[in-house]
């Protein structure tokens, strides 16, 4: 089952085009890298793909319904999406924060239930000993788990996540790439902005590569060929096969 | 630790959060009595009751009637409209320097209430000494200020959409506004008759003294409507908070609710103006105090600030009436003079940098 189709997407910043003529279909379940060099779009792309941005030409469809179509309220119950960092004035706490991605659901005032789930995804993601604290109080990966969590709280069917273990310690990226792999089993659809290729590797099944507004390639793990890479970012590599797990490993740039 | 735990943690938390909106609303009750027995005539607590609920039409039930009880209940408006439209311009334009006053608001509405009683003749001159003007047509005074402030909200919205401005360039914009308004009416000043003058000098200084029933029941009418639509929004609020992006993939139509927000806080604030005049201060000191005391929450913050901004203008009504009593003072010279140093401490009381 198809749960977004993109068609024809542009995007324009000041005129100058920053995705162009996109087509690709993101499968429900499925585990997506977004991967390419600095200013390929993809930031850009997964805002357009919740309707933060809107496209200048092209379509997205969601079950089939055009987004333009679909009113935010009810989309925010569908996707949910976490930004590389944010910039809060006024600080609220971690437990608050978290409990803003019920926002969707909640009509008047939270239930014990919306408290509930809060509570659980602060459990799940760590955070237990911070759920009082302020967010400026807590260092940048731990940050970014709220952020995380936060979405994992809207409890969406699509979740779009930008740079998401960009901040985060090696045990955590582990974990929190973990916890959207299992996600995905559950038939949540997952597509994550990530730098870390070895990581995308490890954990995705679909691999989708930008450059300069375009898809470069996309597809399984086998489109990751040395001469591939070395296209996209202009550096060498090796690429090393263990047991059936791919390294990527950079040489030196051309 | 256990979800459980952190959900009771949680639980506890904001069980602190009402425990002091409750708190806070039994003291505006206590001060609401304390505003009505405190003035030139002494009044003891037994005569409000007698007033309220009694049959005597003596002097004292005349005052507390007629002079005292639409004072101080028009206070407690006033506080609350200026506050609540501090929290939410605040919110709105994440900017802890926003306020009716400092966005150039409050001067833009004193300049329409006065454009409108020297040019569209709103209100009648006369020469008594106590009240230089009689309002014959307070909708149309309203009606006016409405619409100079907006002029002013509008320049801010636009402000807010140049890329890369600065809250501080922001408020700078406003306060600018400001003083464009207020070198307007001096105009008007230097053009007008004594009568003209007098008239329009009250609304450079609020002033609780003229209000009457009628007063009440116009704010009322607007400003409880006014705040609740604040309390409907607050979970939009917060979420504006956190940032744009993030609001607008949780669901909130950011424009709309930043348009909408701007345009009620402002009516408020122009209908509080025309009525009462500039009364400085208020809608930015106290959501900083509340801020202080309960956090950022909106949901806890508007209605404790709309509780305490009644509490606050109440007492510096009160002190108004009495610090040299017979000699009543204008009530906008002591929130100016409570506000402004108090502003200066939290600015240097603020937590960390740019943070608050």
């Amino acid at each position: 089952m198809v749960n977004i189709k993109i068609e024809n997407l542009d995007f324009a910043y000041n005129g100058s085009l920053v995705l162009n003529k996109i087509f690709d279909e993101i499968k429900k379940g499925e585990f997506t890298a977004l991967v390419g060099p600095n200013g390929s779009g993809k930031s850009t792309l997964l805002r357009c793909l919740d309707k933060i941005l809107l496209p200048k030409n092209g379509s997205i469809y969601l079950n089939g319904k055009n987004f333009k179509e679909i009113d935010r309220k009810i989309l925010a119950k569908s996707i949910a999406y976490v930004p590389q960092s944010e910039d809060e004035v006024f600080q609220s706490n971690v437990f608050d924060t978290i409990l803003m991605g019920r926002k969707p659901h909640i009509s008047w005032m939270p239930t014990n239930d919306d408290l509930e789930i809060t509570a659980k995804v602060i459990e799940k993601l760590d955070l237990s000993e911070f759920s009082m604290k302020y967010l400026n109080q807590l260092s940048g990966g731990q940050r970014q788990r709220v952020y995380i969590a936060r979405a994992l709280a809207q409890q969406p069917k699509i979740l779009f996540l930008d740079e998401p273990t960009a901040n985060l310690d090696l045990r955590h990226q582990l974990e929190v790439l973990d916890i959207l792999k299992n996600l995905t089993k559950k038939g949540i659809s997952v597509v994550v902005a990530i730098h870390d290729l070895n990581l995308a590797l490890q954990f995705c099944e679909k691999i989708v590569m930008l450059k300069d507004g375009k898809i470069f390639a996309k597809g399984g793990k086998e489109i990751i060929t040395s001469k591939i890479v070395e296209n996209l970012y202009g550096v060498k590599v090796k690429i090393i096969n263990e047991d059936e797990r791919f390294f990527i490993i950079p040489e030196k740039t051309q | 630790m256990n979800y459980k735990k952190v959900q009771k943690d949680y639980l506890k938390y904001t069980a602190r959060k009402k425990l002091f909106i409750i708190i806070s609303f039994l003291f505006l009750i206590l001060f609401i009595f304390i505003g009505i027995t405190f003035g030139s005539a002494k009044i003891a607590i037994s005569d409000i009751f007698s007033a309220l609920f009694g049959s005597s039409e003596n002097t004292i039930t005349q005052i507390i009637v007629n002079i005292r009880l639409p004072r101080v209940l028009s206070a407690v408006l006033a506080g609350i409209a200026l506050s609540v439209s501090g929290v939410v311009m605040q919110s709105i334009l994440k900017n802890p320097l926003g306020s009716p006053f400092t966005l150039g608001i409050s001067n833009a509405a004193a300049f329409g209430a006065a454009f409108a009683v020297i040019v569209l003749h709103a209100g009648t001159l006369h020469s008594s000494t106590t009240d230089s003007v009689i309002i014959n047509n307070p909708y149309l005074i309203s009606v006016s200020a409405f619409f100079w402030s907006l002029t002013s909200v509008i320049i801010v919205l636009l402000m807010t959409k140049l890329r890369g401005i600065s809250s501080e360039t922001l408020i700078l914009t406003g306060i600018i506004l400001g003083s464009l308004f207020l070198a307007a009416t001096t105009a008007m000043e230097y053009f007008a008759d004594d009568m003209e003058l007098a008239s329009i000098i009250f609304w450079t200084f609020g002033d609780l003294g003229r209000a009457s029933w009628r007063d009440f029941f116009i704010l009322f009418a607007l400003i409880i409507p006014a705040f609740l639509f604040f309390i409907r929004n607050r979970w939009n609020y917060n979420l504006l908070d956190t940032g744009d992006e993030t609001a607008k993939s949780l669901g909130v139509n950011v424009n709309k609710v930043r348009i909408f927000g701007l345009i009620i806080a402002s009516l408020i604030t122009s209908i509080t103006v025309s009525f009462f005049g500039i009364i400085a201060f208020v809608g930015l000191v106290v959501p900083h105090i509340i801020r202080r005391i309960i956090g950022n929450d909106e949901r806890f913050l508007i209605p404790a600030s709309a509780i305490f901004g009644g509490v606050f203008l109440l007492i510096c009504d009160t002190i108004a009436r009495t610090i040299i009593s017979p000699i009543v003072l204008p009530v906008g010279i002591i929130t100016s003079f409570v506000g402004a140093p108090l502003f200066i401490f939290l600015l240097i009381k603020r937590k960390g940098r740019g943070k608050w």
